[in-house]
């Protein structure tokens, strides 16, 4: 049996975070936080005798829909919305709780009538009319006089209470002044509720719409409120969700000491402050009693006026004043000092070294990170992560989201193993590119203290689809109130691996499916079933022919050379050679090459060659320029085991299970790419085996965790795939498995361009060689 | 005429590698002018609104597959010419239930007919949606046992009100973007295992990807 009247139970059975709605006056009246949609108010007793204007003024100020009650045998919902409160019997919401947070949600939808909007709205037409005169800072300073005007009379404002500047009231700004003040459909709006609760979403919509203005009259040269405003996916300044910042502060706060007497809270980016705003919020629920030092750097105007604006007002309402606040506009945060800190929180920038266009940006990172990244051009963002992390006091903790590179870039490899060594990870997660509502990036969340711990960090994987994330965060939520160790789900899993990182020089988070596969083929792997690819092939890398254009012909140049130089030349592998076990030439190869290396020791011997006149000579004085040669008409690096001709399987350089070929005769030569060349004798057999093996979608999930991504693939070089585990066809008489036979006939059918076996290779494997995945 | 255009052995020689287990169509007894060839299962299903058991064969994880090859020869009369025009039907089902479940789901069924008519209007192939009936099974069984009917009546109504989805002869190869029309006739073995063996592809990676975490 549910027991509604406890919170906690709440956020149990519904991963929402429940805080106060005024911890200094009201016990019993909660916020129910998911971040946006979904959020509600509930009060853990009756409505009783309440006035439902009240009531709906408070779910109207905290941008929700929905106010629970709490009665006996009933939960009664108001909605201020459609105006009308439910009673729904406790009995029928205890078998249905998931059924009924769908419902809550389905009346939770964003309205032109919300908070935000309402009060964007507001803003919107009051710039317009006065965008000539003012600069973004000024505009928001505006707003916060439009917002002050709710308590107080506004022309009598105490700046320094309220810790903003002065401002000239554009005219007509009475009106404005009167318009928020009226709210919507007679629900005034409740300045307190408003800034607590609703101040992350509402500023950084309204910065959004300082920064990206796009003034217009309406047509009839009025004030439009449908400003436009300017979109870049690209841009590299996000916003923080709010349930991003909220998970995040959660799970830094889990690992904090809150017995401490005085703690120092850093954001070195802090924008308008939701971190900070947030950490605030969670530290007052769980009643924090010590000391407070709040820092933060931006280097944006408006973002520094709208922290300082809203944590004065949270220290004065909620702290006395005892919070110390260090607010300050940088021009490169990297080069502030940092201090020692017990929590950073963070949303770095996520500035490309391309984009970066100060020099002065770029040399600030590098000497950040010269003993961690070498030789390379990394993220900003990386820089701001190592500098927070070697910011921290001892037992302290960081909390940030990152770009996902940083995870598993080969750059960042040092960066990652000191961290690593240096401090206890407590999650990781990898979120996707659909964390940003203006930003294609890839997105990671990050927790971990400066601490020596010998637990793993918990991981979530999310799937890289839409609207994913939300729903993984609260059901995380979920997970920890009810202390249960992993969840299994199609778009995420959430769960503590066996050992991290997973992956070697690697911090890549995987789904707990293919956590499950890895840990299966450990246990194959050391019962003798799998052999590492290396210990059954050398892969050797593709010629380098040197210079572009010169030696390679179409296969219709090479149908008109005289016969008698056709010998010379080979088919030769390219990246588009392959497709899925077939081989298509459509291009040849110079390859003077026999058994004995060179045939052609001097340039004498080649002149009467056809493509000696019309192809070599002609490029001779570029031919020459390339080191490392000593005949000019040679290929830079011919690759001496290509001399031989011999059965080999051959891969593109990058690519997945569609890039695999078999070369029969051994007569290609193959560029930008491997072969696959047997240690001990082989079979033709054999081959096919390894060809329907290779092109099989088992192979490009055994890729997915053992190689490189790389544009839509991966590195099929050898030191990506060589430990990939493969049956061993020296071992445990494969060749008389009836496995083995089908899948040789079906490499065939590959190698005649019947790409529609792999689902029936993909079944004989899961079937006779693979942990089931 | 048993092989109209050797379509069942150009079927049998290209499935035979698209399975694990032996797949073979095997002709069946009938009528003198018509010729039905199915496929040899492991186990039962039924097929066609619930009316006619078939042995179906084990595709991948929980799903089966039944087809059903039909040539239908018909004479007629032009003077003193007697015309034979052959009929053909191909029907493929999937169905879905474990091993051990003594009638498997069918969810739905691509067919390609051939009836030699020029005012076909049913798309040519096309699909039929079919899994609804499962789930209305289950709720009249559920009715029967435990409300004496009343729920059937309330189903009814709700079908009455709609049509029957799964007599829609969904298009399969409406290529009306390049101007094409929706009806295809068959015009040859190759062009017949093509068409399956896409098929086959097709969907397993469409149920594939509805069945992984389902």
């Amino acid at each position: 049996m549910n027991d509604f009247e406890n919170i906690e139970s709440w956020e149990s059975n519904f991963g929402l975070l429940p805080i106060k709605l005024n911890p200094t006056q009201q016990v019993d009246r909660f916020l129910m936080l998911n971040g946006g949609l979904g959020d509600f108010c509930l009060k853990t007793s009756a409505l009783g005798e309440e006035d439902i204007k009240n009531v709906f003024q408070e779910s109207w100020s905290t941008n929700t829909k929905n106010f629970l009650f709490i009665d006996k045998d009933h939960i009664e919902v108001t909605n201020w919305y459609d105006n009308k409160t439910e009673k729904i019997p406790k009995n029928k919401i205890e078998f249905n709780i998931n059924q009924f947070y769908k419902y809550l949600s389905s009346k939770s939808f964003k309205t032109q009538n919300d908070v935000v909007p309402f009060v964007l709205d507001i803003f919107r037409q009051l710039r317009n009319i006065t965008f000539e005169k003012q600069d973004s800072s000024e505009a928001i300073n505006l707003l916060f006089y439009l917002l002050i005007s709710l308590e107080e009379d506004y022309t009598k404002v105490d700046v320094e209470k309220w810790n903003i500047s002065t401002s000239n009231f554009p005219d007509r700004f009475e009106y404005f002044v009167e318009l928020i003040n009226q709210g919507v459909r007679n629900i005034k709006p409740n300045l307190d509720l408003i800034l607590r609760h609703t101040a992350g979403a509402l500023f950084q919509e309204a910065h959004r719409e300082v920064i990206f203005f796009n003034p217009q009259r309406d047509l009839f040269g009025g004030v439009s409120s449908k400003l436009e405003t300017k979109i870049d996916a690209y841009s590299s300044i996000h916003y923080t969700p709010q349930y991003i910042a909220r998970s995040i502060v959660e799970n830094a706060l889990k690992s904090f000491d809150l017995n401490s007497e005085k703690i120092t809270i850093l954001d070195p980016s802090c924008g308008s402050s939701e971190f900070l705003i947030e950490v605030l919020k969670q530290l007052k629920n769980k009643g924090f009693n010590g000391r407070i030092v709040v820092k933060g750097f931006d280097s944006s105007d408006s973002a520094v006026r709208t922290s300082k604006f809203l944590l004065s007002y949270e220290n004065r309402k909620q702290w006395d004043n005892i919070i110390q606040i260090d607010i300050r506009k940088v021009s490169d945060s990297l080069v502030e000092d940092w201090g020692q800190n017990d929590i950073v929180l963070m949303n770095p920038p996520f500035i490309s070294w391309e984009l970066l266009k100060e020099k002065e940006s770029r040399d600030n990172v590098l000497a950040i990170l010269e003993n961690v990244v070498k030789k390379s051009r990394p993220n900003q963002a990386t820089a701001f992560f190592y500098k927070a992390t070697q910011s921290l006091k001892e037992n302290g903790i960081i909390g940030c989201v990152l770009p996902t590179s940083i995870f598993y870039s080969e750059i960042y490899s040092e960066l990652r193993n000191k961290l690593y060594k240096d401090l206890s990870f407590k999650v990781l997660a990898k979120l996707g590119n659909y964390v940003f509502e203006d930003a294609l990036t890839d997105v990671s969340l990050f927790v971990a203290s400066n601490s020596k711990s010998i637990l793993l960090p918990k991981l979530i994987w999310t799937k890289n689809e839409k609207g994913i994330v939300q729903d993984t965060l609260r059901e995380f939520r979920k997970m920890n109130a009810n202390n249960e160790q992993s969840i299994n789900n199609k778009n995420f899993s959430i769960y503590i691996p066996p050992y991290f990182p997973i992956l070697k020089d690697s911090w890549k988070i995987i789904s707990l499916k293919e956590n499950d596969f890895i840990k299966e083929l450990d246990i194959y792997h050391k019962a003798g079933k799998f052999s590492a690819i290396s210990d059954v092939f050398t892969i050797n890398q593709g010629a380098l022919l040197g210079v572009k254009n010169v030696f390679k012909i179409s296969s219709e140049e090479f149908n008109s050379i005289p016969t008698t130089e056709k010998k010379y030349f080979r088919p030769v592998v390219t990246n588009d050679s392959l497709r899925t076990g077939k081989i298509i030439i459509s291009e040849y190869v110079w390859f003077p090459y026999d058994k004995n290396g060179l045939i052609f020791k001097e340039e004498n011997n080649l002149t009467g060659l056809h493509f000696y006149k019309t192809r070599l000579f002609p490029n001779k004085e570029i031919l020459e320029k390339r080191s490392g040669i000593n005949n000019w008409w040679s290929l830079t690096r011919p690759r001496n085991w290509q001399f031989i001709q011999e059965p080999r399987l051959l891969s593109n350089r990058f690519g997945n299970s569609k890039s695999f070929g078999f070369d029969k005769k051994g007569d290609c030569v193959i560029e930008e790419g491997n072969a696959f060349i047997p240690k001990k004798e082989f079979q033709t057999t054999d081959y096919y085996f390894y060809l329907a093996l290779f092109s099989s979608s088992i192979f490009d999930l055994l890729l997915s965790i053992y190689s490189k991504p790389i544009m839509s693939g991966y590195d099929l070089g050898k030191i990506q795939i060589k430990n990939i585990p493969i049956p061993n066809i020296h071992k445990n008489n494969l060749r008389e498995n009836g496995a083995y036979l089908k899948l040789t006939e079906l490499g065939k059918e590959l190698e005649n361009g019947n790409s529609f076996v792999k689902q029936v290779i993909d079944d004989i494997l899961k079937s006779y060689f693979y942990p089931k995945f | 005429m048993s092989d109209y255009l050797g379509i069942i052995k150009e079927i049998n020689k290209e499935c035979k590698v698209l399975f694990l287990e032996n797949f073979k169509l095997v002709p069946e007894k009938g009528h003198h002018n018509i010729f039905v060839y199915k496929i040899e299962g492991s186990s039962i299903a039924l097929n066609r609104y619930n009316s006619e058991p078939v042995k179906v064969l084990k595709w991948f994880k929980n799903f089966w597959l039944y087809i059903e090859v039909k040539f239908i020869v018909k004479k007629s009369k032009q003077g003193n010419k007697t015309i034979e025009t052959i009929h053909t039907n191909i029907s493929i089902s999937i169905y879905q239930g474990n091993d051990n479940d003594e009638m498997k789901i069918q969810l739905f069924r691509a067919e390609w007919d051939d009836m030699n008519d020029p005012n076909e209007k049913h798309s040519q192939p096309h699909w039929h949606i079919t899994s609804s009936q499962a789930i209305e099974k289950t709720f009249e069984e559920y009715s029967v046992h435990l409300d004496n009917g009343e729920f059937i009546s309330l189903l009814e109504n709700v079908k009455a009100k709609i049509i029957d989805v799964k007599s829609i002869h969904f298009a399969m190869n409406g290529n009306w973007q390049e101007d094409q029309t929706h009806i295809h006739s068959i015009k040859s073995a190759v062009q017949i295992s093509k068409w399956l063996r896409g098929f086959l592809h097709h969907i397993r990676i469409e149920l594939e990807e509805v069945n992984n975490f389902a």
